[in-house]
């Protein structure tokens, strides 16, 4: 009865990524929060760029987000666990 | 009742850029194939969840091979924004370590910005992939220090 309600409700008890995806997804999280933990650091040597951020290390790095990506492309064929973020010189609001 | 087996559903996520809200959403779709992670941003300013150039370009996807949106999208900059419709999405969100929650959505919005020179292209560059009202109506949104939490 919960099983059901829960299905009901959307919260998946079953896998409903395939393993790939799951892993996939875990290191896209992984690499985020390793963007963001380090974001100091980053703005100390990358400040003005996009940084591509993949298993703890910045992998590449370019003013332009468009260059960054097609020379990732290059390399890598599937970039959906990699961080692609502009590092900013100084702190930003954003209103959107 | 919107509790499961007594609890609510909660869907944690970050505080990031500009102390803004977001939300890590593994994103599915079949037409054109599209299965990959992209932050969203929580907005409710936003009518409907959309992605953004950058995340265009990360996830290799082809303005040419999308259905050009009927209905106008207006920015914040008071431009119009040519848009694109993605159809019959999956937004999984991670609850906790195996545990997941789908959201469904008949139409995700495919923006692309026309800047008309290097500075307006390294701004819209800088734009995040929006989750708006078509999801958030469903949810209560409410910020911690560290957190913006999603519940129903």
């Amino acid at each position: 009865m919960r099983q059901k309600r829960a299905v009901n409700r959307g919260v998946q008890k079953v896998p409903v990524l395939i393993d790939k995806q799951k892993k996939e997804f875990q290191k896209f999280e992984k690499n985020m929060k390793w963007f963001q933990n380090n974001y100091e650091k980053l703005r100390d040597q990358y400040a003005g760029e996009y940084v591509a951020v993949n298993d703890g290390k910045v992998v590449l790095h370019d003013e332009n987000a468009r260059a960054l990506i097609t020379k990732l492309r290059k390399k890598h064929e599937d970039l959906g666990a990699f961080v692609i973020e502009f590092v900013s010189k100084e702190k930003i609001e954003l209103i959107l | 009742m919107t509790h499961l087996g007594g609890h609510k559903l909660r869907i944690y996520g970050g505080r990031g850029r500009g102390d803004l809200g977001f939300v890590n959403i593994y994103f599915m779709c079949s037409n054109p194939p599209i299965h990959d992670p992209i932050r969203f941003y929580v907005d409710t300013g936003a009518s409907r969840t959309s992605i953004a150039d950058r995340d265009v370009a990360r996830l290799g996807l082809n303005y040419a091979q999308l259905e050009e949106a009927q209905i106008p999208v207006i920015g914040i900059g008071c431009k119009a924004v040519k848009s694109y419709v993605l159809r019959d999405v999956l937004l999984v969100f991670r609850i906790s370590g195996s545990t997941y929650h789908i959201e469904r959505l008949p139409l995700v919005t495919v923006l692309k910005h026309e800047p008309q020179n290097a500075e307006e292209r390294r701004i819209v560059d800088q734009l995040p992939s929006l989750l708006g009202v078509d999801i958030l109506k469903n949810y209560t949104v409410r910020f911690t220090a560290k957190r913006v939490v999603l519940e129903k």
